[in-house]
């Protein structure tokens, strides 16, 4: 599914990722772990194609593609999916609309038939209750207003709206009662099948009690340093971050 | 049915034909002369025009217009809405203007809205100004609304005009109290538009809503100059004013409300957005108040800025093109004014234009 081989990337001439290797394969789910600073959202961000980032050596392949060249949105078109640590606010535009306009431009992409509009609007409800969210949510600005948790809530609505193939949550447990944590992570779980894979981003043990992962990466000073699987997670709860470097 | 003045222009007779078949209200000005057998006037609106002395308002002009400083005597029109209207579908007014050979020309229209009238007028302008020279139009609107009147108003232009076309519309408008107004104006054409604005709340509970949305490419400019007074108690009134600039387009936005020192309970608020697509367009926005009573509530803000980058990157990351991804922004941007609009035709016909003009589909 993805791909990454000896990554190194910088943002204004400063280099975040030095050499990252990473092999995701369909049905798994990877956690990748570190301290601040040590590139995880870098590596979020130009997975999904942001180019405020310069890929300065090696390459991203997704089924076998090489993504350095191609933009944001035909990566998502192509099955890629972020849900943003910080979602930005977009008054005036209404997550219906959203929803609607991006599953259309997904669906011409692939050549599939478009939805109908009751079609769409029955798996928009069925993923909001999936979610316990009201469907009030609809008729709102993206984001606008939103509460923490319901900014990641209608994140990991668009995930279930669009089906990626590869879905990337960059803490997404950041600023999440645990409450709200339990209804993610039920939401991420339901979503999980052989043909999709998940890399979840995170500083905390507590979401992946929850989203059990097959592989855990413990990221420093941009390069992967350790991999292993759950109980590496548990290990750097127990010892921080010391403690699992090799 | 037809007039003997030749309408040979397609798109003036498509854009009457479709009016004239779908609705049962409208006024047709042809040339600057109010066309009464082509016109359906509907019951309680009643037209005047000063002309070689027949059908003159000279009464009304000195009595419930007397607030009005400038206007050309000549062809003078007064469109009147009994207190009896209660008109559900909008009130058309057209203005068709094939004038080749003139090159300056000026209208004064007199807007009488009676006690108690309720009333939706969409006024459009459709001039076949690419064909004849370089045009100048001082348009002089003058509207009064009577104790408990209600309007809403909707003003865009036709698609014919010259990038040196030049518009001065020097609008007047007094409201007594209990009135209330909301003005639509949208802007997406070329040439060059001047909009002197001036509202006199006189009553108090009146309400004043002005609202415009523009999208401007090319060399267009549209300026604002806008007064409000709040010259009674308990009076609102909202300046909600939002623009697109590509290209090397330009606005200047000037913005004064004044508050009388008896105009207690005053609410208002003004607000100038803008967002510039280029690198050579320019926007001034100057909005100022001068506030002498202290029992009021006066809010301002104006922004000029840009398509926000990490908004435009969270649409890409969900498969949402750039092209496209800009239009779904600009239209966020300007729905404080689009979802203001109640008539659905209106609403319409300006979102496809705004899309147009952009070149997605939607």
């Amino acid at each position: 599914m993805l791909k990454i081989e000896n990554l190194k990337c910088s943002i204004n001439e400063s280099p975040v990722l030095k050499g990252l290797n990473l092999n995701v394969k369909p049905g798994e789910v990877h956690a990748i772990m570190g301290p601040n600073g040590s590139g995880k959202s870098t590596l979020a961000s130009v997975i999904t194609g942001n180019d405020n980032y310069d890929v300065d050596d090696g390459d991203i392949n997704f089924n076998n593609q090489s993504i350095l060249d191609i933009s944001p949105e035909e990566r998502a078109q192509m099955g890629i999916f972020m849900s943003f640590q910080y979602p930005v606010e977009i008054p005036g535009v209404s997550v219906s609309n959203f929803i609607k306009t991006a599953v259309a431009e997904q669906r011409k992409f692939r050549k599939e038939e478009p939805i109908s509009s009751s079609e769409l609007l029955k798996s928009m409800k069925d993923n909001l209750e999936l979610l316990k969210m009201d469907s009030s949510f609809l008729s709102r600005s993206m984001n606008e207003g939103f509460s923490g948790g319901e900014k990641k809530r209608n994140e990991i609505f668009q995930l279930a709206m669009l089906k990626p193939k590869l879905a990337i949550l960059d803490e997404t447990d950041s600023g999440l009662d645990i409450d709200a944590l339990k209804i993610v992570a039920s939401g991420v779980n339901s979503l999980r099948s052989a043909e999709n894979s998940f890399i979840i981003i995170t500083h905390y043990q507590r979401l992946l009690d929850y989203i059990s992962p097959d592989y855990v990466h413990i990221l420093s000073d941009g390069k992967i340093i350790n991999s292993g699987d759950a109980r590496l997670a548990l290990k750097l709860e127990k010892e921080g971050y010391n403690g699992v470097t090799k | 049915m037809e007039s003997q003045s030749n309408l040979d222009i397609d798109n003036m007779e498509n854009i009457l034909h479709s009016i004239m078949q779908e609705s049962n209200a409208y006024l047709i000005i042809k040339n600057g002369i109010f066309d009464f057998e082509l016109s359906n006037i509907p019951n309680g609106v009643n037209v005047f025009q000063e002309c070689s002395g027949k059908d003159s308002f000279a009464d009304i002009l000195a009595n419930e217009f007397e607030f009005v400083t400038k206007y050309n005597q000549n062809n003078s029109l007064l469109i009147e809405c009994d207190s009896s209207l209660s008109l559900i579908e909008p009130l058309y007014i057209l203005f068709l203007d094939k004038n080749p050979g003139a090159q300056q020309k000026s209208y004064s229209n007199f807007y009488l809205i009676r006690e108690g009238a309720q009333v939706t007028i969409i006024e459009k302008q459709i001039a076949d100004l690419k064909t004849t020279k370089k045009q100048e139009l001082n348009i002089f609107s003058n509207w009064f609304l009577e104790n408990n009147a209600t309007l809403t108003y909707y003003s865009h232009e036709s698609n014919n005009k010259r990038p040196d076309c030049s518009i001065n519309n020097n609008i007047m408008i007094r409201q007594m109290g209990n009135s209330s107004a909301s003005f639509f104006w949208f802007y997406w054409e070329d040439g060059i538009t001047s909009n002197d604005i001036e509202v006199s709340l006189d009553g108090e509970f009146a309400a004043c809503n002005l609202y415009s949305a523009s999208l401007l490419l090319n060399s267009t400019v549209v300026n604002h100059n806008i007064r409000m007074n709040h010259n009674s108690a308990n009076c609102e009134s909202k300046q909600v004013y939002k623009g697109v600039f590509n290209d090397n387009s330009r606005s200047n936005f000037n913005s004064l409300v004044y508050v009388n020192k008896h105009a207690q309970k005053t609410s208002s608020i003004q607000q100038n957005n803008n967002i510039i697509l280029s690198d050579y367009a320019s926007v001034k926005s100057n909005p100022q108040l001068e506030i002498f009573a202290d029992d009021v509530k006066c809010a301002h803000g104006s922004t000029v800025g840009q398509i926000d980058p990490k908004a435009l990157f969270y649409l890409q990351s969900r498969g949402i093109g750039k092209e496209l991804g800009t239009a779904m922004l600009l239209r966020g941007f300007l729905s404080d004014v689009i979802d203001e609009v109640v008539d659905l035709k209106l609403k319409d016909l300006v979102l496809n234009k705004f899309y147009k003009l952009l070149k997605v589909n939607h």
